[in-house]
């Protein structure tokens, strides 16, 4: 059900955002200036931040990974919707320098020490881009339906509390 | 529809569910007359059962609703999952001539929906100290005229929470309180150690843990400890107009609600003294109505009361209905939420919890009880709590990140302040000369701010929070003075004092305007001052005590 408000949703975005392509701030975009893709939640830009999100956290045996869990597309929505332009820029900036440097194309491996590098770089500058798309991709993971009913143990209606319970080493509750 | 009743309640919020339900138990046709939308219990709650996952944000409002509405989006509690029970800023313009954050909620039930349920009764030391300690006016009632009434209100809502025998916060009529998570017993046990009379205990809060019969007969069940209160409970297992006392008002077949209702003023007729009725807006046509009553109920939320009763304008009362002193509006006060600690443990890894507890403990006022002894006046409760949240801090990324993450991390320990303000005559509330709201009423121009009491009650709390915290164990602590603007608490009061001297105050014993003995103000502009502990009990005990007050005064003929 949600899916499909948030597949309408964003193709309300999508058409309000060609729609409003190269406005003042698009300089920064330099893909705009090209006719490229102007939104987080078009294609190019969803297949960046999949295969991003996944390198990120990855499908392992014990858990989904980002991108099945749809994260790319959280990330989008957040960014586009919520975050404030100066914000929002930044990220696309960040992801426009992956596109620029042919990620998608890169090995696996390459692909994830190009990212690891970048994080190492975000461990020393707060201010780094990479560091609030991990926290993205992190805040997206366990707000998704594979994430929170996978990666972590929920009931929605525990039916009541029990302030003292031993811990042997369980995975979370949501 | 009637339009003439035995009695009006404006609002049907906290206080004018509890006006409903006695005065239409006393057999009086009454009519509730809310601004807001008609929200059934349960059936419009939208979001009671809605998953995590299904909030495309996350719960956050986008920046296209945030810019149209910096205000309301501050409010605590605020969010993809409750924005419904909220105003949005349109709703009602206001002018802050010092920022305040004013949050409302126009719908039935008020913001009895969205409320915090923290119950605590006050102690006397609270009725007593503004006037001995020079910070405020004699209240007309004190701690053992009101305490019938709490036992009363405390049973119909039910109210969780353990008799721990403290002045501070005296006992009630508790259902079986939600326990201490292990640390939280750690953390209780190690201050009354260190202190001797600070007392962290469990929080009396409005959740039926075990309900009874009256509550199972009005259709509530027991809390299933989901913790998603606000978005309106599916169990009716907290306390809400609309799960409680409008259902029972209705019962007795006397109950009469008008929706989408902006009441202008309050009529009054100086040849019987008496207030008639209300003039209102019929929001769905524009169209200016009648309603007339023998006993009106003022019930709006604090300011709105203010708002009404300033607007309240008569040849005999050119300034607002009883306010031959311009008291009316003056000594508006709030509670101090702005300071903010918590720490980390090292140990307790071996210990968790199951399900979530939707209350917190309270560490019980331990300032200027009964005395006046530290730099300030007045007390601050501090609400507190341990919990264990998913470990949010992993190192690099990829599978081993990933993996970390969805393990339970660190225990932490939280403190926040909630303190008492001075009622200040230049803290006030009063109509705008020349900006009305689209229904032709004028804006409320609010100017209510901070002073070097509330500055030096945050110094204390800070350095007191993090002694506290050290002293159960607690590392990297961290703390904040949030300078919040006042009304972010949603604890603004006064402005219709109560008080023994008609000159100056607004309200006798009973709520009853001293000028205007048929209208009654019972929700938060009622407050001589504001005490250190949550109000809403406070509202309910006055309302049904001045409720019950009412009805014999009517029919006795004397109304």
């Amino acid at each position: 059900m949600m899916e499909k408000i948030n597949r309408r949703k964003a193709m309300t975005l999508i058409a309000k955002w060609s729609a409003a392509s190269c406005i003042p701030f698009s300089w920064l975009l330099e893909s705009c200036q090209q006719n490229g893709p102007s939104t987080l939640l078009s294609e190019d830009y969803q297949l960046l931040l999949s295969t991003v999100v996944d390198i990120i956290m990855p499908k392992t045996s014990e858990s989904p990974g980002a991108k099945e869990a749809y994260v790319q597309y959280f990330v989008a929505l957040i960014v586009e919707d919520c975050y404030e332009e100066e914000d929002r820029n930044k990220i696309v900036i960040g992801l426009n320098q992956l596109l620029d440097q042919k990620f998608l194309k890169l090995s696996e491996e390459e692909q994830f020490n190009l990212l690891n590098k970048l994080d190492q770089e975000a461990n020393d500058d707060p201010s780094h881009y990479f560091k609030d798309l991990k926290s993205l991709t992190q805040w997206g993971y366990f707000s998704s339906e594979l994430g929170i009913t996978q990666g972590l143990r929920y009931n929605p209606i525990p039916g009541y509390y029990k302030g003292c319970v031993p811990y042997k080493g369980e995975i979370a509750w949501y | 529809m009637d339009t003439s009743f035995d009695a009006i309640v404006i609002g049907s919020g906290i206080s004018g569910g509890w006006a409903a339900k006695i005065l239409c138990e006393k057999g009086l046709k009454t009519c509730v007359v809310e601004r807001g939308r008609h929200v059934e219990h349960i059936e419009d709650y939208p979001t009671a059962n809605m998953q995590p996952w299904e909030f495309p944000h996350g719960g956050w409002m986008p920046k296209a609703f945030r810019d149209e509405n910096p205000n309301i989006t501050k409010a605590a509690g605020f969010g993809e999952s409750t924005a419904h029970f909220f105003i949005k800023d349109q709703d009602q313009p206001y002018i802050q001539k010092k920022p305040f954050n004013w949050v409302r909620g126009f719908q039935t039930g008020g913001k009895s929906l969205i409320w915090g349920r923290a119950c605590q009764r006050w102690s006397q030391s609270e009725f007593e100290s503004p006037s001995k300690y020079n910070y405020g006016i004699e209240w007309p009632v004190d701690y053992k005229d009101m305490a019938p009434w709490y036992s009363n209100v405390e049973d119909f809502i039910g109210v969780c929470g353990k008799n721990d025998g403290i002045e501070a916060m005296p006992d009630g009529e508790f259902l079986p309180p939600f326990e201490m998570n292990c640390v939280e017993q750690h953390m209780s046990t190690s201050l009354l150690e260190t202190y001797g009379d600070r007392y962290l205990v469990h929080g009396r809060w409005a959740h039926l843990t075990e309900p009874k019969d009256h509550h199972i007969a009005l259709g509530r069940g027991r809390c299933q400890s989901r913790n998603l209160c606000m978005r309106g409970c599916p169990y009716g297992a907290y306390f809400s107009s609309n799960t409680s006392t409008l259902p029972a008002a209705k019962n007795t077949g006397n109950l009469s609600i008008l929706s989408n209702a902006v009441v202008l003023k309050i009529n009054y007729d100086d040849s019987i003294k008496k207030a008639t009725g209300i003039d209102y807006i019929d929001t769905n046509t524009g169209e200016q109505k009648t309603l007339n009553a023998k006993i009106v109920f003022v019930n709006a939320s604090a300011l709105n009361s203010n708002l009404i009763l300033l607007n309240s304008k008569s040849e005999r009362f050119p300034n607002g209905l009883g306010n031959d002193h311009d008291v009316l509006g003056r000594y508006v006060c709030f509670h101090n939420y702005r300071g903010w600690s918590s720490g980390r443990f090292e140990g307790f890894k071996d210990i968790y919890v199951y399900g979530q507890n939707p209350s917190e403990l309270i560490l019980a006022n331990y300032r200027n009880l009964y005395k006046h002894d530290m730099p300030f006046v007045g007390g601050y409760t501090i609400f507190s709590g341990a919990f264990r949240s998913r470990n949010d801090d992993a190192p690099g990324i990829g599978a081993d990140y990933k993996e970390a993450l969805r393990y339970p991390g660190d225990w932490r320990a939280y403190m926040y302040m909630q303190g008492e303000t001075i009622p200040k005559e230049n803290n006030r509330v009063y109509l705008s000369a020349t900006q009305k709201d689209q229904w032709g009423m004028p804006q409320l121009e609010i100017e209510v701010g901070y002073d070097d009491n509330d500055e030096l009650m945050v110094s204390d709390f800070l350095v007191e929070s993090k002694k506290m915290l050290e002293t159960m164990g607690c590392v990297d602590i961290e703390q904040n003075d949030s300078k919040q603007a006042p009304g972010l608490d949603i604890h603004e009061m006064g402005g219709c004092r109560m008080g023994k001297d008609p000159k100056t105050s607004m309200l006798n014993e009973h709520n009853q305007l001293h000028l205007c003995k048929n209208v009654f103000v019972t929700d938060g502009a009622c407050m001589t001052s504001t005490g250190n502990q949550s109000p809403s009990l406070l509202y309910m005990a006055f309302t049904a005590r001045a409720a019950t007050f009412a009805a014999d005064e009517f029919k006795n003929n004397r109304l």
